[in-house]
């Protein structure tokens, strides 16, 4: 799938602005973020802590805590703006059209009600569906998701599910109502790579079967690049690079992306030193004048110091936000010649 | 990093450790199980060189970096450092006697002069400690090990550190910075005046790439990446010669990651360190380490050269952890090994092997039969029946 | 650090009922400095001013009037009682709070570092503290020790440290666990140190907190102690002995239910206004070191 295709999107979230009142402060948490999600294909965000990835999908429900706001922006679901829709349609829309895994099952599993309560409520909710056919339901989910025993486990707590089980009963809930966006948030963070693997498969094999779009959101890019078809690369609030996940690893055209790719060790390449990008990332209540990256940019001029770059197609298909692409590009061809000496 | 071997004497050795914590429940708070966490293992380390142990969440690779610096007493096995049997000063008080009756004593005792030299290099040279400079006296050797015992402790200390995986609760947050390395400075009392000990602290500040002004303030002004390098201060700063590496880089970004690695990298040759670097991440393990181990609820399932297990991993356990660990690199097609169901629980570990439930090349024997770990190439172990079927 | 008391002080005063506690506690404390002052020993007994002085031979109350603006108990200036009795308060409060919270430290914090057998029967003993009814276990003391002000207040803190006890233990138990107290380990310190430097300094806060809303009730118990009589001597400045006097003329005259008021309601509302001022401190403090605390 290519980037700006001639379809139209399933999702369109237009200049998302999401700020979160503290007592320090304003924290602009998302500043400006706009992408769109087509039918059947995978989003990947990627992006470190704090750079808004988490805070954009719970903008898209609308889920944020007392302290966040979502200031300005669009975000048109199947034509409808979600930010105008009121409470009670909104709740139709969670779950139902959209729905959300997270990264700790155990959190957003509630401790006191069954497996199969839990699953049971969102169809009874949302199809309404008897409490036979619910469970019924329930069942085929759980079978599906790859929970042996699925009619004995129906009726167990969360605790008594090891980790991975209870991603795998999250995921059954998620897509009892058949959404069309599944908005996995680090799924498999908190999980061992053997179990990871498992998910990350059950994901693209229930993905081919529903049909659904995924937004993928993690910082770990191998996840990225085994699962999406598009990338978005967040930092400080801001989109700094977009383009399909084939074009993002061979042509990286931001200087954040290409550190990024260099500084993780990787099994498939041997290194005798890793790239670091300096510095640390910038505390959210005072972000950087002009490019946000511009303090860890070895790149940097005064330019980015004063003028922030928008986000433009640099290649067919491929949004960049850097003055200095240029420059990037003579150090990546440098980097190259390095290596296949 | 040297990727010799050396040949010499290692500067750690454990062997057969064994850790078991208790679980109690009811009022009489009665011991119902255990969990097996370490479960005999073996494993030397060389001086200059990078052991790396990865396994996945409850393989015991954390509970044996704790233990070896006595965080926890372990509960059978023992560990040598330089020779030496530092076991005596990681158990309380009042089970050392016990343990060098079970390790020594009855052994010696059944002994005949001439089958010493058949002992274990470690075993043999207390078997001439007890008979020539204790002359068979048990009671004698017992107190020797019990003499100067706080000492000898705190002298441990000095030589083995470890910095740990949280940087937001491995640092006090109600002390300074300042107090938080130079503690060690107290405690050891290395440094005879203030200015000597603010000055110590100062340096290895700036070792680790910090501020000497940082020092006055606390750990909630810093980010992850600048906690962990104040928790690198707070282990160097007594000269260590082993430090343990406990998921050190786990909780940190992509970015900052890679900035600690090459810190820890530049301090050990500066140093001249050795590390035991803990970590679930292949490939972080990968590219820090000498040598690896790969261990599978509280067993070491193979062990060696990093070049050789990466080149051809034996183990099926080692295999299907590499296959599953995604490349980020979205041309790069590999088949995948997909291991079947959860990892067992320690409490009830599987008979015979237990990676059998989930290996895809168990047979019959592997439910019935442990398999012993064995050197299979040169430098390379592995506990499997059937070592090298799948790679 | 400084930084962060600068925003806790600011917190604090944003929160107007701990502002008021914080006023009341200021006002009772002038009080009981001044008490020479504000109501000045008679000659005669200048050398123990706590005793009330006795201003009359008539049985009977007698209200307020410019001499006695409180009135008159048990022919003792009910004024003069409530004045020097506020420093019966605070002594209390502050040393029965002050020692049970101490000994409930050690016992928490060794019980919960240690663990084990020890844990287990030091815990057994504060269940067994625990279980005794208070009153009766302070009857008990007193009639073993004899009445008095001191007696009593032995008896609080006997049966007083408990709740502090399991308190610091829990919290330990929770600390103890961090990196950081390992990382102490790790590097050779000894155990007080461990205690003194890194568990209580982290776990400390509860403590205080709850140390601060035991001082008002501790008032009250005094004052039940006192009221059953087991407490201060005859005459002595306390707000829970003139609540006693007032006993016999609780019910008033006939007809006139009211007519005694003044016995009740000038000791009654110090009582209740220093136990509010501690309360709301306690609360204020509580909201601001653990929002998750409130219920």
């Amino acid at each position: 799938m290519s980037v700006l295709s001639e379809k139209t999107p399933i999702l369109q979230v237009k200049d998302l602005r999401t700020y979160f009142y503290t007592e320090d402060g304003v924290v602009k948490a998302v500043d400006g973020v706009s992408f769109e999600v087509y039918e059947g294909e995978t989003l990947g965000i990627v992006g470190e802590s704090g750079c808004g990835k988490s805070v954009t999908s719970l903008s898209i429900l609308r889920l944020l805590d007392e302290k966040g706001r979502i200031e300005s922006g669009e975000i048109i679901y199947k034509g409808k703006n979600l930010l105008e829709l009121s409470e009670s349609e909104m709740r139709k829309i969670r779950g139902n059209e959209i729905a959300m895994i997270f990264q700790e099952p155990m959190t957003a599993l509630n401790p006191v009600y069954t497996i199969g309560d839990q699953i049971m409520e969102a169809i009874i909710l949302h199809q309404g569906l008897s409490k036979d056919e619910a469970r019924k339901l329930a069942i085929d989910m759980l079978r599906k998701v790859g929970i042996p025993e699925p009619e004995k486990r129906v009726d167990e707590y969360p605790h008594e599910l090891s980790g991975g089980m209870r991603q795998r009963a999250m995921i059954a809930m998620a897509l009892s109502c058949n959404p069309s966006i599944l908005i996995a948030d680090e799924p498999t963070t908190a999980l061992d790579v053997t179990i990871q693997a498992q998910i990350l498969e059950l994901m693209q094999q229930l993905q081919k079967e529903y049909g659904m779009s995924i937004i993928m959101i993690t910082h770990d890019l191998g996840v990225i690049a085994e699962m999406s078809d598009r990338v978005l690369v967040m930092y400080a609030g801001k989109v700094v690079e977009h383009a399909s996940v084939r074009e993002l690893f061979k042509n990286p055209k931001h200087p954040y992306t290409w550190g990024l790719m260099n500084s993780i060790p990787r099994l498939d390449i041997e290194y005798e030193r890793l790239y670091a990008i300096p510095g640390t990332v910038p505390d959210a209540l005072h972000f950087p004048e002009g490019c946000r990256f511009h303090t860890r940019c070895e790149f940097a001029t005064d330019k980015c110091r004063s003028e922030e770059p928008p986000l433009v197609e640099v290649s067919p298909g491929h949004l960049s936000a850097c003055w200095h692409i240029d420059r990037l590009e003579s150090a990546v061809a440098v980097q190259r010649k390095g290596e296949s000496a | 990093m040297s990727q010799t071997i050396q040949k010499n004497t290692p500067m750690l050795s454990v062997r057969n450790l064994v850790k078991h914590f208790p679980i109690r429940a009811g009022i009489f708070k009665r011991i119902v199980a255990w969990v097996k966490a370490v479960d005999g293992v073996d494993f030397d380390i060389y001086e200059g060189e990078t052991l790396g142990l990865v396994g996945e969440s409850g393989c015991g690779k954390t509970t044996i970096g704790m233990t070896l610096l006595g965080l926890y007493p372990p509960t059978d096995g023992s560990v040598y450092f330089n020779g030496e049997d530092i076991t005596p000063y990681l158990l309380p008080g009042w089970k050392v006697r016990s343990y060098l009756k079970r390790t020594y004593i009855e052994k010696f005792k059944q002994l005949n002069h001439d089958e010493m030299e058949e002992l274990p290099d470690e075993l043999k040279h207390y078997a001439e400690v007890y008979f020539n400079d204790h002359k068979g006296d048990a009671g004698r050797f017992i107190r020797s090990f019990m003499e100067n015992r706080k000492e000898k402790q705190k002298a441990l200390r000095r030589k083995m550190q470890i910095v740990f995986q949280d940087p937001y609760s491995s640092l006090n947050p109600r002390m300074r910075i300042g107090n938080i390395i130079g503690e060690a400075v107290d405690v050891h009392r290395l440094a005879s005046s203030k200015e000597e000990r603010q000055k110590m602290v100062a340096d290895i500040l700036q070792k680790v790439g910090l501020y000497p002004e940082y020092a006055m303030r606390y750990p909630h002004e810093f980010s992850g990446g600048q906690r962990q390098r104040i928790g690198i201060a707070r282990a160097l700063i007594l000269n260590p010669k082993l430090v343990v590496a406990d998921e050190a880089v786990s909780a940190l970004d992509v970015s900052i990651r890679s900035q600690i690695l090459n810190l820890m990298e530049d301090l050990q040759k500066e140093f001249q360190l050795t590390y035991l670097f803990i970590s679930h991440d292949l490939s972080v393990i990968k590219h820090i380490s000498d040598r690896v181990a790969v261990m599978y609820l509280g067993k070491i399932v193979e062990i060696a050269p990093k070049k050789k297990l990466f080149e051809r991993p034996l183990h099926p356990y080692t295999v299907s952890l590499m296959s599953a660990i995604p490349i980020p690199d979205p041309e790069h097609k590999k088949k995948r090994v997909i291991l079947k169901g959860d990892v067992p629980s320690p409490i009830n570990p599987p008979s015979g092997c237990r990676f059998h439930p989930r290996c895809p090349i168990a047979r019959e024997i592997c439910s019935r039969e442990e398999p012993p770990l064995q050197e299979v190439e040169e430098g390379q172990k592995v506990a499997c029946f059937f070592a090298g079927e799948m790679s | 650090m400084d930084k962060e008391y600068k925003r806790m002080l600011k917190k604090f005063f944003k929160n107007p009922s701990g502002v008021f506690g914080l006023v009341l506690l200021i006002f009772f404390t002038i009080v009981a400095i001044f008490a020479p002052i504000i109501a000045p020993p008679q000659p005669s007994n200048q050398y123990e001013p706590y005793m009330m002085p006795i201003v009359t031979w008539s049985p009977d109350p007698q209200p307020p009037s410019k001499e006695h603006p409180f009135g008159v108990s048990e022919r003792r200036d009910i004024f003069y009682g409530v004045v020097w009795g506020t420093r019966t308060a605070f002594r209390i409060g502050l040393i029965v709070t002050g020692v049970s919270t101490l000994i409930g430290l050690f016992i928490g914090s060794i019980s919960a570092y240690y663990g084990g057998w020890i844990d287990e029967i030091l815990m057994r003993i504060t269940d067994i503290f625990l279980s005794i009814p208070f009153l009766i276990a302070a009857i008990v003391l007193t009639t073993l020790l004899g009445t008095g002000l001191d007696k009593v207040m032995i008896a609080m803190i006997v049966f007083g440290w408990m709740g502090t006890a399991r308190l610091i233990r829990g919290n330990i138990l929770q600390a103890k666990e961090e990196q950081y107290v390992l990382a102490a380990k790790a590097i050779g310190v000894s155990t007080p140190g461990i205690i003194i430097r890194h568990l209580l300094p982290n776990t400390i806060f509860p403590v205080l907190i709850q140390a601060s809303m035991r001082m008002g009730s501790l008032v009250i118990t005094a004052a039940i102690l006192s009221f059953l009589g087991l407490g201060a001597p005859q005459g002595y400045s306390d707000w829970g002995a003139i609540l006693n006097y007032a006993r016999n003329w609780m019910l008033g005259a006939h007809g006139e239910a009211l007519k005694y008021w003044y016995t009740i309601v000038f000791p009654g509302t110090a009582m209740v206004l220093f136990v509010l001022a501690w309360n709301l401190i306690g609360d204020t403090l509580r909201d601001i070191f653990d929002p998750r605390l409130r219920i």
